[in-house]
């Protein structure tokens, strides 16, 4: 178990490391970086004080190690449109994208669940055939254009959710329920695979064989039994989520890190975009990480193999 | 006699309305082991599940009568059966490791047994389980109630599943080929087993096999089965010194000898079961039967007394040879 | 019951796709408007409105532009792109693949560890980020998005190549010193197709749902160029005066990204009957 624990937090480490190379390659891409830190109405001397007091007019590789230096101290830098440290813009927002995640995520194992075990369980029946569709569309929807729809009926037709902003708790259910819907298909769709699969197996019968009733059996042993793809799915899917709100933010004007990134490119703020997505991706990396952990705890089969081998 | 505790009267198990176990009957006296004999696919495991009510959901059974213990289970209903099921019949299958949950320590799963027919406490119920695994052979029992399936040997959950077969002192238990998947050694091992608890605690068993070995090392009556049908039926002594249907006596000479010739080849029963869809007219025996005359294509052979001891068979050539 | 849905509905989905098809290809001719057209004096006019020019058919949007011509010229653009970075990340993609699988050792391993890396940056903020280093516009999203997923296919054609080299027909193609380009077109890729079609389809409904997204969020083909994600994202500001602007494009956009991922879960049963992941 120790073994697989250094291992995997040694790949997740080579995982962070990638990433924020990658992204620092991307930014020189482009030529110089500079250009897209300013307005476009900047002059050339701006460029070259901005260039050299950034340190971008140093060798490449200088500057890789002093930008590897900061992020290594938790510094994101400077954000020249705002006059204000990176790392206190994006504070302010986590947040909003934070509490907009989780609400996604509850919407969809709050409905995606249920609705996963009564297909499962009801497998080549009627009501199979009617929700699994339903569930099909909810995964092709784009979510900006669900979330316009829920703005159309909620907020326009109906007045009774706010369509857009943070204020009170309602204004959180309508990006919630569009941002929810995919991940709800997802756990649905999975669910009902897992569990189909399980009532096949031979332990059902066995346990029914000892007289326990259909109930007992479902929700001791075959629910725990397909739960096991549902956990490692929700850490993943959070993951997903996160990412997600980007759009989901646009469209409520949700001030979360989303539409922060959004609004940072528009402004050229660029030090802000980078942060947001490497923080972005190292929540995924982390959340990845974490999803294998679960597994192997949920699962007593794996910590043994651990343990052997 | 009137110790029996097991009578089953013309059961029939049917899918998607064609019968693939028919006319069924047996009758189990106290403490007796039966073994039910027969090729894969001649309808030994589903006549197992149906008396248990536990079919799978296309398959229907019918049965004139069922009774355990005097009671008439055959109308009985779901919630009905569960007060039945592993409290007065039993059963376990082939695949031991498969048979039990695996995210569940083996001492809860014995333990759930205990609770869903006992209203006792988890600390009764904790020594219950430990008292029957020690009954099954299980060494150092304390610890292994903590562990998971998983952890465990082919053999060893099959003594699991059999101390939570017995654990509520059944009537009737049925092993649905109870060694088929275990290690030759552990096999012996748990026939004497299942022979030994059987006759301390006084439970029938049914004993389901392929493998006329086993019915000779722990069966006091044989049933033999084919394409869904009883062919032959008595007791181990005269169905091994006179089997009359040309089944039986395919199936007892393709026992490896272990004596005498060994260059001897051995017997085969050419052919396979014919699938329930594709089920001759007349005797079903009838396209693997040598002495197969003109009415064995006609008429379905009905099982008749043939001998003393209750010997029956179901053969148009045995009758003839009666008389 | 599944067998009769099953033949039905991939025709149906087909068909959804090939009108799609149809309409981007003959936009100039379908189209009853000029998309870019502004009149000032018609905007925000619900369907069905007659002016002098002729009928709006879905109404006109904010600028008075004709809203079906608009949403016609947007499947080209949506088409194009989807089309476009499928190309470029499955030739990208599955050459890098197909290397690392065919020579192993540190090929493979530099190649596989870059595919790890890629994917673990959110799709979606690995194109904002690369937008806003190369700018928006046709071109650069095209780019982009092959970029952002030419890992997904690498995976699977690293995957594939490697049970495919280590067959006894391609090691024999080896000993008896057929050129490499030769090994590749005769014996890998033709062993490689089938998953990577289905890849293929199933991204290319994504990719069609990042332009959406991307023009949703400005980051796309700039205006006036009609865009879906674009016409949604202007659209937004009109929902209470003008349902038509967003509720049109979104339904188009619905049903080909559907149609589109109905035909790949097909195909992979169809190609891979073994396959039951989700």
């Amino acid at each position: 178990m120790v073994q697989f624990l250094v291992k995997r937090i040694f790949q997740t480490l080579v995982a962070l490391w990638g990433v924020i190379t990658l992204v620092f390659i991307i930014l020189h891409f482009a030529g110089d970086p500079t250009l897209l830190m300013l307005p476009e109405s900047a002059t050339a001397e701006d460029v070259a004080r901005l260039r050299s007091q950034l340190g971008f007019d140093r060798p490449l590789i200088v500057q890789y190690l002093s930008y590897m230096g900061q992020l290594l101290r938790f510094d994101l830098g400077t954000s020249y449109i705002q006059n204000l440290p990176v790392s206190e813009i994006i504070a302010s927002r986590i947040p909003y994208t934070l509490t907009l995640a989780f609400a996604a995520l509850l919407v969809a194992i709050g409905i995606g669940v249920p609705v996963g075990i009564i297909v499962g369980l009801n497998h080549g029946k009627m009501i199979e055939k009617i929700l699994m569709p339903i569930v099909l569309i909810g995964q092709s929807m784009p979510t900006f254009w669900s979330g316009i729809l829920l703005i159309m009926l909620f907020s326009i037709r109906w007045g009774v959710l706010p369509s857009s902003g943070a204020d009170g708790a309602g204004a959180v259910i309508l990006p919630a329920v569009s941002l929810g819907a995919l991940s709800m298909a997802t756990f649905a769709r999975i669910l009902r695979t897992s569990i189909i699969e399980e009532m096949d197996k031979p332990y059902v019968r066995a346990a029914r064989a000892k007289g326990i009733s259909f109930g007992k059996v479902f929700f001791r042993h075959v629910f725990r039994n397909s739960s096991i793809p549902l956990i490692t799915i929700a850490a993943i899917e959070l993951a997903t989520l996160l990412a997600g709100a980007v759009i989901v933010e646009t469209v409520f004007a949700w001030p979360g890190l989303g539409q922060l990134a959004v609004q940072a490119i528009n402004s050229r703020d660029f030090s802000v975009v980078q942060a947001v997505v490497l923080l972005g991706s190292f929540v995924y990396i982390i959340l990845n990480l974490i999803a294998d952990l679960l597994y192997s705890i949920v699962d007593p089969r794996i910590k043994i193999q651990e343990k052997t081998s | 006699m009137n110790d029996t505790v097991f009578d089953v009267q013309n059961l029939s198990v049917g899918i998607d309305a064609k019968n693939i176990v028919e006319n069924i009957a047996f009758s189990l006296g106290k403490g007796k082991i039966l073994a039910l004999v027969g090729e894969s696919g001649c309808g030994k495991s589903m006549t197992a599940l149906s008396l248990m009510k536990l079919l799978p959901k296309q398959a229907v059974l019918s049965a004139d009568s069922i009774k355990l213990l005097g009671k008439e289970i055959s109308s009985y209903s779901e919630k009905e059966m569960q007060q039945v099921r592993g409290n007065e019949i039993s059963i376990i299958f082939q695949e031991p490791s498969s048979d039990l949950d695996p995210l569940m320590t083996v001492g809860k799963q014995i333990m759930e047994a205990i609770q869903s027919h006992s209203h006792c406490s988890a600390k009764d119920a904790r020594g219950k389980a430990l008292s029957i695994l020690q009954r099954v052979g299980i060494p150092d029992p304390a610890e292994r109630m903590k562990q998971y399936p998983f952890e465990l040997s082919g053999g060893m959950c099959q003594r699991i599943m059999i101390a939570m077969a017995l654990v509520c002192k059944p009537a009737v238990l049925l092993a649905d080929e109870p060694t088929t998947a275990l290690d030759v050694t552990i096999q012996a091992q748990i026939l004497h087993l299942i022979k030994e608890l059987a006759s301390d605690m006084g439970t029938a068993v049914i004993i389901i096999t392929h493998d006329m070995g086993v019915v000779a090392e722990i069966a006091d009556d044989v049933a033999v089965m084919y394409a869904g049908n009883i062919v032959e039926s008595g007791n181990v002594e005269s169905i091994f010194s006179h089997p009359e249907h040309p089944y039986t006596r395919a199936l007892l000479a393709s026992i490896p000898a272990l004596s005498g010739e060994r260059k001897q080849k051995l017997n085969t029963i050419r052919g396979v079961v014919p699938d329930p869809s594709a089920w001759p007219k007349g005797c079903r025996f009838n396209t693997r039967c040598d002495f197969a005359q003109k009415e064995c294509f006609q008429e379905i052979p009905l099982l008749l007394s043939v001998g003393e001891d209750n010997h029956k068979a179901a053969c148009h050539n045995c009758l003839k040879l009666q008389g | 019951m599944k067998k009769a849905s099953k033949n039905i509905l991939p025709y149906l989905f087909a068909f959804i796709i090939l009108f799609f098809l149809i309409a981007a290809i003959f936009a100039p001719l379908i189209a009853p408007f000029d998309p870019v057209k502004q009149d000032l004096m018609h905007r925000l006019k619900a369907p069905g409105t007659v002016t002098d020019a002729g009928v709006h058919i879905l109404g006109t949007d904010e600028l008075g532009r004709d809203l079906l011509s608009r949403i016609i010229y947007g499947t080209r653009i949506s088409l194009l792109v989807a089309f476009l970075s499928v190309i470029v990340s499955t030739v990208t993609g599955t050459w890098l693949g197909m290397l690392a699988g065919y020579y192993k050792g540190w090929v493979a391993v530099l190649i596989m560890r870059i595919v790890d890396i890629v994917l673990s940056i959110p799709p979606i903020l690995l194109a904002i980020l690369t937008v806003a280093v190369v700018g928006p516009g046709l071109g650069n999203l095209v780019f982009v998005l092959g970029f952002t997923r030419w890992p997904r296919y690498a995976r699977v054609a690293y995957a594939q190549t490697l049970t495919v080299a280590d067959k006894p027909y391609v090691q024999a193609a080896q000993f008896t010193s057929v050129s490499t380009p030769l090994i590749f077109r005769r014996h890998i890729i033709p062993n490689i197709a089938a998953p990577l079609i289905v890849v293929m389809t199933l991204e290319f409904g994504l990719m069609i749902l990042f332009e959406a997204s991307l023009s949703f969020l400005g980051l796309g083909v700039q205006p006036p160029t009609p865009s879906w994600g674009a016409i949604l994202s202007t659209g937004r500001n009109y929902l209470s005066i003008a349902w038509w602007i967003t509720s049109f494009p979104g339904f188009c956009l619905f049903f080909l990204v559907l149609s589109v991922n109905m035909i790949g879960d097909f195909l992979r049963d169809y190609l891979d009957p073994h396959s039951i992941r989700r």
